[in-house]
């Protein structure tokens, strides 16, 4: 059956392990428990700072001025899309700001939470009017990607907001049409629909008249000003030379999201990797005591081999290769399981803890997938040449009457 | 709970899928019942239980399904909470079908307890 020796060898490690599958399964369960803590683990970590680059590099500003004390409200809608609305003064923080050595550009938008709608499942979202003529966020992508500017009744929506292209899309009693979609970034951004600063007015106008409650923005104000700064320049300086000229306002960096969202994600890990570590340890103990066990009942037959004329290394490979087929049995178990369970428990495990996610590269979750695997592998070979170890330096006479 | 325009409420689609999926639940609890009881209709319940979990993944996929905003409750907890119980619950009942099968072959008797 087995014509190929490696094969061979391999079909009678299996063998081997299903003589007793209740004590294999349980060590099989430990390792898959640690490979797919570790492989989720190693997943969110990737996927999180996949997300921050898309995330950041679409939003396309090197910072963020925001009313004093709305920073907190603004890094929940930038990672999470999670809707909020404040304003301030526009015209004169623009001009001083555009007045700022190594600022290049700056361009305000206008913050609206929509009213939720009785119709299930509507939810709130995040509405975004930016001013056509200044921004370089949303209008790029536009000429990019759409090769036109959107129409005044026409919104660009994240990849989370639900219809297709045409959808009508009603806030506050007046209604829109979905113009584009942008690709998934995994952050706030998905659930946030953008339509030009002029739309915002006049949605405001009208609401007194269409909607249920009517949306109050001030005339004149604006929710953030986003600031691109020219090449070379220190965004530490030049936010804090925002702040000392503009009164009352908060100036977020691109570095200080991706610290924010660091933060979150180092409190995710510090609950995951105490768990990984303890089932670790308790896999290990199961592991030596399996291999122990195994090396102890097969003195006799390993004791006859060395006596017949095989080396200490033949005679003991088949029950390192056993071991490093049950590390990578449950390896590969952990990586299917713990990438199943996570992807299932992704939402819920984000938006607990405030983090954005975007799931790495095909490549890259590969990688990551075979390195636990071999890890494992690797892992469960050197724990059974512990025992390996202790059989080869017995003599063949002492082994084949060892009790 | 969605708030009508006369200012009633009425339950979402998925609070209909939750108890779907608790009706099957408690289905499945009663097989192991019958199981333990009956050793000789082991096999057949285990079938039943398999089914059990495929209706378990499809009550909030297909048969009742939960709404299309990924953020809301449902999605984040019953959804994915009922799908991994379906999945655990079709493979416990196929493990049972083939294991019984495999001690029917070998002839071994099953008796309550």
């Amino acid at each position: 059956m087995w014509g190929n020796p490696v094969l061979g060898l391999l079909g009678l490690a299996l063998r081997n392990l299903l003589r007793n599958p209740g004590r294999t399964l349980a060590v099989l369960v430990g390792v898959m428990v640690v490979a797919g803590t570790a492989f989720a683990g190693g997943l969110i970590g990737r996927g999180v700072d996949h997300a921050v680059a898309r995330g950041l590099d679409r939003l396309g500003a090197d910072l963020m001025v925001v009313p004093a004390g709305a920073a907190g409200e603004l890094h929940t809608a930038l990672v999470m899309g999670l809707p909020t609305a404040f304003y301030m003064e526009g015209e004169r923080a623009l001009a001083e700001i555009r007045s700022i050595e190594g600022v290049k550009a700056a361009s305000p938008q206008i913050f609206v939470a929509t009213l939720a709608s009785s119709a299930c499942c509507t939810g709130h979202l995040m509405l975004v009017g930016y001013d056509p003529s200044t921004d370089f966020t949303v209008t790029p992508w536009l000429r990019r990607e759409l090769g036109r500017e959107l129409a005044p009744d026409e919104v660009l929506v994240g990849n989370h907001i639900l219809g297709v292209t045409g959808d009508p899309l009603t806030f506050y009693g007046t209604t829109f049409r979905l113009g584009a979609r942008l690709d998934p970034t995994g952050m706030g951004m998905d659930e946030t629909v953008f339509l030009p600063q002029e739309a915002v007015w006049k949605m405001a106008e009208r609401s007194h008249e269409l909607a249920e409650q009517p949306l109050e923005v001030p005339q004149g104000h604006v929710s953030a000003i986003l600031v691109a700064l020219d090449e070379g320049a220190d965004a530490a300086a030049v936010a804090a030379e925002i702040g000392r000229r503009v009164g009352g306002v908060a100036v977020i960096t691109a570095g200080d999201v991706a610290l924010s969202v660091a933060e979150d994600l180092a409190l995710l890990m510090s609950g995951l990797v105490p768990v990984t570590l303890s089932v670790l340890l308790i896999a290990l103990l199961l592991f030596v005591v399996l291999f122990f066990a195994i090396a102890r009942e097969r003195r006799r037959e390993i004791g006859l081999l060395r006596a017949m004329g095989a080396t200490a290394g033949q005679s003991v490979r088949a029950l390192v290769l056993e071991a490093t087929l049950l590390g990578g049995l449950g390896g590969l178990a952990g990586v299917t399981g713990g990438g199943a369970v996570y992807g299932l428990f992704k939402e819920a495990i984000m938006v607990s803890y405030t983090l954005p996610f975007l799931y790495p590269p095909a490549g890259e979750q590969a990688l990551l997938a075979a390195a636990v695997v071999v890890l494992a592998a690797a892992g469960g070979a050197l724990v059974a040449a512990w025992p390996a170890l202790r059989l080869t330096r017995l003599e063949p006479h002492e082994a084949i009457h060892a009790r | 709970m969605v708030e009508t325009a006369s200012g009633g409420v009425m339950p979402m689609r998925c609070y209909w899928s939750e108890r779907a999926f608790q009706g099957v639940a408690a289905l499945v609890a009663f097989a192991g019942l019958a199981a333990f009881l009956f050793p000789d209709s082991g096999r057949g319940v285990s079938l039943a239980v398999t089914g059990a979990g495929l209706l378990m993944i499809l009550i909030p996929l297909w048969l009742v399904p939960t709404c299309a905003m990924a953020g809301m409750p449902c999605n984040l907890s019953f959804k994915p909470g009922a799908l991994l119980a379906g999945g655990i619950t079709v493979m416990a009942g196929l493990v049972g079908v083939l294991q019984l099968r495999r001690l029917d072959a070998a002839g071994v008797e099953r008796r309550v307890g």
